[in-house]
């Protein structure tokens, strides 16, 4: 996918959000800017929980996610009682806790998934860029930390 | 005396069910576009999800699920029945996956 056209498909599809859907949602916007999308989940009585979701490549690629903290400091370990879609475990690439679910970068190029390609997936209900992020935020939204 | 305006009140209120404010916010954008929609509290919550489909031109809803500061709803169930009262800001979205 040329730079160009990955970064023509991500503003038409983060163009189509209502202008307060971030804040709806309790979502802080640190970034919203091709290749980037830096979103922190707050809710009341919650630990934020804060992705830096990398869209290089995108749609060829799913969007490789970093868990911060809320100060943009890279997160070791997981925060408490996650769902499961957060993986405590090291990535084999990254080194470090991880979401995995399909649509996540770090879940198709684990070892455990190698067989359930990104290109299975892409384009398909739900795994457009709004969709990925509502499922990270629905996923959060159920663990207690 | 009392009693009779008591009965007149309850009357009056069977007449006019309460209504609440709702709004649908999706990633493929909001319904109504501005503002939000009255639709009365015994009213299913499908319904205004029904309506936010066909605005939005949501072709394929089914894994959705829909929330309320925070919280799932149940869209078969009324807005009474899931205690929503005022204005409401349902968020509807695709349900996370099961993780690895």
């Amino acid at each position: 996918m040329h730079p160009e056209a990955s970064k023509l498909i991500f503003e038409e599809e983060v163009g189509r959000w209502p202008p307060d859907l971030a804040s709806a949602r309790g979502w802080v916007m640190h970034e919203l800017c091709y290749p980037i999308i830096d979103c922190e989940f707050t809710h009341p009585g919650r630990t934020p929980l804060r992705l830096k979701l990398s869209f290089d490549g995108w749609d060829d690629q799913p969007p490789s996610i970093a868990l911060l903290s809320s100060a943009g400091a890279v997160l070791p370990t997981l925060p408490p009682n996650p769902t499961n879609i957060f993986n405590a475990s090291a990535h084999p690439i990254t080194g470090r806790p991880f979401i995995c679910m399909a649509g996540s970068r770090e879940f198709h190029t684990h070892s455990s998934h190698l067989g359930e390609s990104w290109s299975q997936f892409k384009g398909g209900p739900g795994f457009g860029i709004g969709d990925l992020l509502t499922k990270f935020w629905h996923g959060w939204l159920k663990g207690a930390g | 005396m009392i009693e009779v305006e008591k009965e007149g009140e309850l009357k009056q209120d069977d007449k006019h069910p309460k209504t609440i404010q709702a709004s649908v916010y999706t990633t493929s954008g909001a319904f109504p576009r501005k503002g939000s929609e009255s639709v009365k509290a015994d009213d299913l919550v499908q319904k205004i999800l029904e309506q936010a489909q066909h605005a939005l031109h949501l072709t394929d809803v089914s894994g959705w699920e829909a929330t309320v500061d925070g919280k799932i709803i149940d869209p078969n169930k009324t807005y009474e029945q899931n205690d929503l009262t005022g204005t409401v800001v349902i968020h509807w979205g695709p349900r996370e996956g099961g993780g690895g």
